[in-house]
């Protein structure tokens, strides 16, 4: 799901207008907003109305304006989108259901409608329309409380939480001298050292376990099951004693599946640092699926770039990035996608290349089959993954390639030549690890993108491509394809 | 349709671990490489992490797997040939080493080796183990983590710890804990080992106050030691069935089953091995008696001799003199020289080795003259390396009383011809390059494919082996003792010189 799935409808389109105004830059034409929402002109001119009333109480820090034919976004320098993108979900009422749910986690009908104050009706169809939002992370609203496996819930609200608290918020509400103490003692018992944003994110997963302890009848079924291989693991040992200590001081009974939770977030929630991580990485149970798929993935992606071999940091590196994204990918289900990972991957791909994508498509394919998981239908988590896998192969791509020499040869008129020039070099500018430069003799070049046929022979390049002089996508694509396979 | 089905072989070394995957004919069908961190903590220590070691094994297997295509329950048995001599000891319980693994290189147990020689159990030691007390063994680097690892000593007498060498760890780790085993050639370089009753010897183990509830069970080099965990094999559970230490891997990989067989191995240094048959030759040259393997219910020894610098003085050309950009161009520049080759260079760097035993000598180069050329020097080094290796090759003649008509080498250096001829020259006899120069993976890999059936005997290998290429010995006697006793010459040269400086 996305963070705006919990907008209604018209508050949904202003944030969609914000982003897409944030997206091209600050400015765009009413036309081409107006297209790309595939709104008609008088539903944005009320958008447009209603978030410039919205605007009003941040006082020109943020501010949107429109004179029929462009639109425009102002922000002071100090002054983040991200705070009216929270705000515009923290009043939303389905965010409100699910966070009097996390508050007080049984209700009758009357308490929430009336401490809402909304009628029941819009209380059972807003819990239907929420519920249709939770199915992908298997829980559910039903009978006065919130269904499904423990983790799962947890899970859930952690993202949902990330996301709308701000710093500040952190450093009041979370950061409480009892957090601060228990975060200390794992660092102590662990062995560990955990950086600021560590800190943050364990705090609020430790508010919301507080929170869901005293819950009685929680579901743990998946948990148990999936966690069988990780019995005899180092770290989940650890921190199974280090829970039941916290627990016991607290006097709150807990369950041993309580450790599970805490062993799977610590452990796939970005909260260990790489060198954490490394240091488990060498004693951690081989006989996991996590550990499993890791070393495939990991050794999948060497043997794409060979025979480049990556340092042993970087190996590092890319084995803690993915332990995160397989460790996810496998216990939890559903996700908050905090970008539209379609969108993303369409624009990024422009700088990954075909190859880069297709190698993310074969990791998530062996990942999920490792882990016994079917990608018949893919889920936001598993569409959010390929997404992070590519990531994770740009950041390799990005160290790992050489940097390619490019240069452009063109024997045209001088004017055409220039024009042309300018072209492949804006079209080229994105792609990762390359120099575009005209064409100088007595320089060497990986590539030489010409139109001279065999007139003139490049003795300082490796590759030339011929383009022709009515220069087309077709030439682009190829002559991105060329890059791709010269950098590896 | 039968499943076609294939031999791993994994070959964990001093700087990396490989896995290779071999067919039914003995070739490569896929395999993968990681290097691994290397600890000095100390000026002469070397360590390893065996659970970084562990790590790089696992990650080569799937290396292996993805780049051949294999599942890995197409593997009908999995090959180990190690490191030698390098030293773990972990919680049995855990499986956490209680220290980092000591690597046959280090130093750090020094002491206490010279402590045994000072008190007069060189001789103890040799006629039991056939070795040459030293701080290379596996038995002061076991006393050395007991004394210096807090409660070891006594977690170690309560059964609660394991020692082992590398392939012991590997079988201990794939069948998570299944088979605390190693084989008679591994156990064989521990310095622990009675290499005539193929059993622990009782005797060392008080002197050294080694526990044995602490050592592995000896078996033979090709046998089922246990089955890989399904979670530690890609989901499949399949026999580890073959084990050696590198050097007698590669005395197995080079074919080498008769009496008088010799393989050299052309690396950093040179480890020359010779298969002496079913009784084991004691040296009085200060070579090495060891297993080199055991099988079929019969055990066949080996006499081993080193040169400690090989393919080091390659690397001196290269990065100490800067006369070469690369090894691979020496075979080259040595064949454009027109000297007559009276130039010799003594590269003891570190001292020499078998037979001399000079460990105060120093390198010297001999016969330089004002026509002397940057080829004369590039063919000098690589003759001083054939040189060293005749050097040991009569010492296991005189030891052994058996003629030696034919070396077998691999290793890096085992591709220059110029090398591979004069070696031949100057031992007269022939010299035999493999095809495949990874013996040491196929010698593990046949190993393991002969306890599990893959292949049928001997025979059977020697049928789909192919020998490579020979060189056959081409110098006329006259002009081959006239080199040698030039090199002696040098030799007696380099030891006269014992100047230190105040």
């Amino acid at each position: 799901m996305r963070i705006e799935d919990f907008l209604e409808k018209r508050e949904a389109f202003q944030v969609a207008i914000l982003k897409k105004l944030i997206l091209e830059g600050g400015r765009v034409s009413y036309e081409k907003l107006r297209k790309d929402l595939n709104i008609t002109k008088a539903s944005l001119a009320n958008y447009l109305e209603d978030i410039t009333i919205y605007l009003e109480e941040y006082q020109g820090d943020c501010q949107v304006d429109s004179d029929g034919v462009f639109v425009e976004l102002f922000l002071t320098p100090h002054f983040s989108i991200m705070t009216v993108y929270i705000n515009y979900v923290k009043r939303s009422l389905k965010y409100q259901l699910i966070d009097y749910i996390f508050n007080y986690q049984e209700f009758t009908v009357i308490e929430i409608s009336n401490d809402l104050s909304i009628s029941e009706s819009s209380l059972f169809r807003k819990i239907k329309e929420l519920n249709s939002l939770l199915k992908e992370f298997n829980i559910k609203i039903k009978n006065g409380r919130i269904y499904g496996e423990e983790l799962q819930i947890r899970y859930f609200y952690f993202q949902v939480f990330w996301f709308l608290t701000t710093y500040e918020e952190y450093q009041e509400v979370l950061l409480t001298n009892q957090n601060q103490s228990l975060i200390n003692g794992f660092e102590k018992e662990l062995d560990i050292k955990l950086n600021d944003l560590s800190r943050r994110r364990i705090s609020l997963w430790f508010m919301i376990s507080k929170k869901r302890a005293s819950v009685s009848k929680k579901a743990y079924k998946n948990i148990v099951q999936k966690m069988i291989p990780y019995k005899e693991d180092y770290l989940n040992k650890q921190v199974r004693k280090l829970i039941l200590l916290y627990f016991s001081r607290y006097s709150i009974e807990v369950e041993e599946e309580e450790s599970m939770i805490h062993f799977i977030f610590l452990t796939t929630q970005s909260v260990l640092s790489e060198k954490a991580f490394i240091e488990y990485d060498l004693v951690r149970s081989r006989r996991t699926p996590t550990a499993l798929v890791d070393t495939l993935l990991r050794e999948t992606i060497l043997l794409y770039y060979l025979p480049t071999k990556p340092s042993i940091a970087l190996e590092r590196k890319l084995t803690f990035y993915l332990s995160q994204i397989n460790g996810t990918l496998y216990f939890f289900e559903g996700a908050l996608e905090l970008k539209d990972s379609q969108e993303f991957m369409a624009k990024e791909s422009k700088t990954w290349g075909e190859n880069l994508q297709a190698l993310s498509e074969q990791l998530l394919k062996t990942a999920l089959e490792t882990i016994n998981e079917s990608n018949s239908s893919r889920s936001s988590l598993e569409k959010l993954t390929l997404v992070e896998y590519s990531t994770v192969l740009s950041i390799v791509d990005f160290t790992i390639s050489k940097e390619l020499i490019i240069g452009i040869d063109l024997d045209l008129m001088e004017m055409h030549a220039e024009i042309l020039t300018q072209t492949l070099m804006l079209n080229l500018k994105n792609v990762i690890g390359i120099t575009v430069e005209k064409y100088r003799e007595h320089h060497t070049y990986d590539l030489v993108i010409t139109t001279n046929l065999s007139s003139r022979f490049y003795t300082r390049a490796t590759e030339t491509y011929i383009v022709s002089e009515q220069f087309s996508k077709f030439d682009l694509n190829q002559i991105k394809t060329r890059i791709n396979e010269l950098k590896i | 349709m039968t499943e076609k089905k294939y031999i791993m072989s994994i070959d964990q070394g001093t700087t990396s671990s490989r896995a290779i995957i071999y067919d039914k004919n003995g070739r490569n069908v896929g395999n993968s490489q990681k290097e691994f961190t290397q600890f000095f903590p100390n000026d002469g220590w070397v360590e390893h992490s065996a659970n970084e070691i562990w790590n790089s094994v696992q990650s080569v297997i799937a290396g292996a797997f993805i780049e051949s295509g294999i599942r890995p329950n197409e593997i009908a048995g999995i090959g180990i040939t190690n490191q030698r001599e390098t030293t773990v000891v972990w919680d049995k319980k855990t499986g956490l080493p209680i220290y980092n693994a000591i690597v046959w290189q280090s130093r750090q147990s020094s002491p206490i080796a010279d402590q045994l020689k000072e008190e007069g159990y060189a001789d103890f030691f040799h006629k039991k183990t056939g070795l040459i007390i030293d701080a290379y063994f596996s038995a002061t680097k076991v006393r050395w983590i007991l004394d210096h690892v807090e409660g070891a000593q006594e977690r170690a007498e309560k059964g609660e710890l394991l020692f082992g060498t590398i392939d012991t760890w590997l079988v201990w780790k794939l069948t998570d804990g299944g088979s605390h085993v190693t084989d008679y050639s591994n156990a064989s370089r521990t310095m622990m080992f009675n290499i005539h009753d193929l059993e622990w010897d009782q005797e060392i183990l008080d002197l050294m106050n080694i526990p044995k509830i602490m050592l592995p069970k000896p078996c033979s080099n090709s046998e089922v030691y246990g089955m890989t965990r399904s979670f530690h094999f890609y989901g499949a559970e399949v026999p580890i069935s073959g084990m050696a230490g590198d050097q007698q891997a590669a005395l197995f990989g080079q074919m080498a089953f008769e009496p008088g067989m010799v393989k050299n191995t052309y690396g950093t240094g040179s480890f020359i091995v010779m298969n002496t048959g079913e009784t084991p030759t004691l040296s009085k040259n200060n070579l090495l008696t060891t297993i080199g393997y055991g099988i079929n219910g019969k055990v066949y020894y080996a006499i081993e001799g080193s040169v400690f610098v090989t393919g080091s003085a390659i690397q001196w050309l290269r990065d100490g003199l800067e006369i070469i950009k690369n090894a691979g161009e020496t075979e080259k520049i040595a064949m454009e020289s027109t000297s007559d080759d009276e130039l010799f260079v003594v590269p003891a760097f570190t001292g020499l080795g078998a037979p001399y035993w000079d460990s105060k000598a120093r390198g010297a180069i001999f016969g330089i003259t004002r026509g002397t050329t940057r080829a004369d020097f590039v063919k000098a080094t690589l003759q001083s390396i054939a040189y060293q290796v005749r050097d040991v090759i009569d010492t296991m003649k005189e030891d052994t009383g058996i003629d030696i008509p034919l070396l077998k080498v691999d290793g890096g250096a085992a591709h220059n011809d110029y090398l591979l001829q004069f070696q031949a020259d100057i031992l007269n006899s022939s010299v035999q390059r493999p095809r495949d120069l990874e013996t040491t993976a196929l010698g593990a890999a046949f190993l393991a494919g002969l306890a599990v059936g893959f292949w049928k005997d001997l025979d059977e290998l020697k049928e789909f082996y192919e020998a490579g290429e020979a060189f056959e010995p081409s110098m006329p006697a006259e002009k081959r003792e006239e080199l040698y006793s030039g090199w002696k010459q040098a030799v007696a040269a380099t030891q006269a010189f014992k100047h230190t400086s105040k």
